[in-house]
């Protein structure tokens, strides 16, 4: 039998599964909270930082991902304060200056209201938000693929760099991978990276209700939790 | 930061700039990679000090430092991103004037930052010893014995062993034609 716990979010006082994450519950009940490297049937590491949420305990609030901390009765979490806002968007800029070349990037940035790119862009393509690695792993339960290295130099690659035999070439890496859209445009040329303004239509809405999920068709391009 | 409960003492020898500098190095070659905020904003703040310390720094340039080091403190998933922008954060509360001069003026008040600093010998207290000739190793300093020496300012690698090696005090920092004699300090 399913558990139930009371939490509290932005106010609105919700019915969650026990065992659940906080971003689950807040997608469920049309709370929106921009996130990269979650996917619903895959664990969560909680490396892209962008569903930061701020849990409030005993008067003190805390900035914590919203993928792998749990429900709990009581709970009092704020998804859409000036605070978080801010991170999330220095949190966006900092990806998006790295992948530019990414539309679904692209598109995070535009609903986490980055207007402005103020780093150097660096056309990395990998952001390294492990979702090829985890499907890899956790479905097809083939570790062809890997994080490789350390610190700067950590990349997601084959096991010593060849195709080793058991990659099955199921195709599933590619297909979670937030590279394979490009924008509308097409790629950009090193040099010429510039934050993709063809989304601000979308942003019309979103800023109108920055904290409810609009069903943004931002949303489609990451395959954002609500589509899947 | 800087080790288990030590203190380390700095004097206006310090440029609080460097300081932060060479913990964000040592910082990017700690951290692990796994979130975004560590791997990549430690990266970025590095590369804003290092263009504040080369020349190229902007006054937008600190504002999004300081921005960025904020959100890195509170965002990242372990102990060591929290406590990275530390030095950063803490520098440029207590030393900002320093970073200021940096920026605007092009100028190292402790004379550390390489890029820009030039050296030069003060004819007065030069006494052509010598000392400097055979200790400069990409062979800068010219002169004749007992005349006062020269820095070829093509050819100077801003080593500091000069400096170190003379024992009149001649060798001085210059930025921009202006001497620093003892390193301003600024509060």
């Amino acid at each position: 039998m399913l558990q139930y716990v009371n939490v509290n979010i932005d106010g609105a006082i919700v019915r969650a599964v026990k065992g659940t994450s906080v971003l689950d519950t807040a997608i469920e009940y049309g709370i929106c909270i921009p996130h990269l490297c979650h996917v619903p049937y895959l664990s969560d590491i909680s490396a892209c930082r962008l569903c930061i949420v701020e849990h409030v305990n005993n008067g003190r609030s805390k900035i914590t991902a919203s993928c792998t901390l749990n429900v709990e009765e009581g709970m009092v979490i704020m998804t859409n304060t000036d605070k978080i806002r801010k991170m999330r968007r220095n949190l966006a800029e900092l990806l998006v200056a790295q992948a530019p070349n990414s539309r679904a990037i692209q598109d995070i940035a535009v609903r986490c209201g980055v207007k402005q790119v103020r780093y150097p862009f660096r056309n990395d393509d990998c952001v390294l938000c492990g979702r090829c690695v985890r499907v890899c792993t956790e479905v097809w339960k083939a570790q062809a693929i890997g994080f490789v290295g350390r610190g700067k130099d950590r990349r997601a690659e084959y096991l010593f760099g060849v195709r080793p035999e058991f990659c099955k070439q199921c195709g599933s890496c590619i297909e979670l991978c937030p590279m394979t859209i490009t924008p509308c445009d097409g790629p950009m040329k090193p040099g010429e990276e510039r934050l993709c303004g063809q989304c601000e239509s979308q942003l019309i809405i979103a800023d109108q209700t920055p904290g409810s999920c609009v069903w943004c068709k931002l949303g489609e391009g990451f395959a954002c939790g609500r589509y899947a | 930061m800087v080790g288990s409960g030590g203190v380390v003492v700095m004097d206006e020898g310090s440029c609080m700039v460097d300081v932060a500098k060479y913990f964000l190095n040592f910082l990017q070659d700690e951290s692990c990679g796994k979130c975004v905020p560590c791997r990549l904003g430690i990266d970025r703040m590095l590369e804003i000090v290092t263009d504040i310390t080369e020349g190229r720094g902007t006054l937008q340039q600190l504002d999004l430092l300081e921005e960025l080091a904020e959100t890195v403190a509170e965002t990242a998933l372990c102990g060591l991103g929290k406590t990275a922008p530390n030095p950063v954060l803490s520098t440029l509360r207590y030393f900002r004037p320093e970073y200021e001069v940096h920026i605007k003026e092009k100028k190292c008040p402790a004379g550390v930052c390489k890029a820009i600093i030039t050296y030069s010998i003060d004819p007065e207290k030069c006494n052509g010893c010598g000392v400097c000739v055979r200790g400069c190793v990409h062979g800068a300093i010219i002169g004749e014995k007992t005349q006062a020496h020269v820095i070829n300012t093509e050819l100077c690698q801003k080593c500091g062993i000069c400096r170190s090696e003379c024992k009149f005090d001649a060798i001085r920092v210059v930025c921009e034609n202006e001497v620093l004699n003892a390193a301003i300090c600024q509060r």
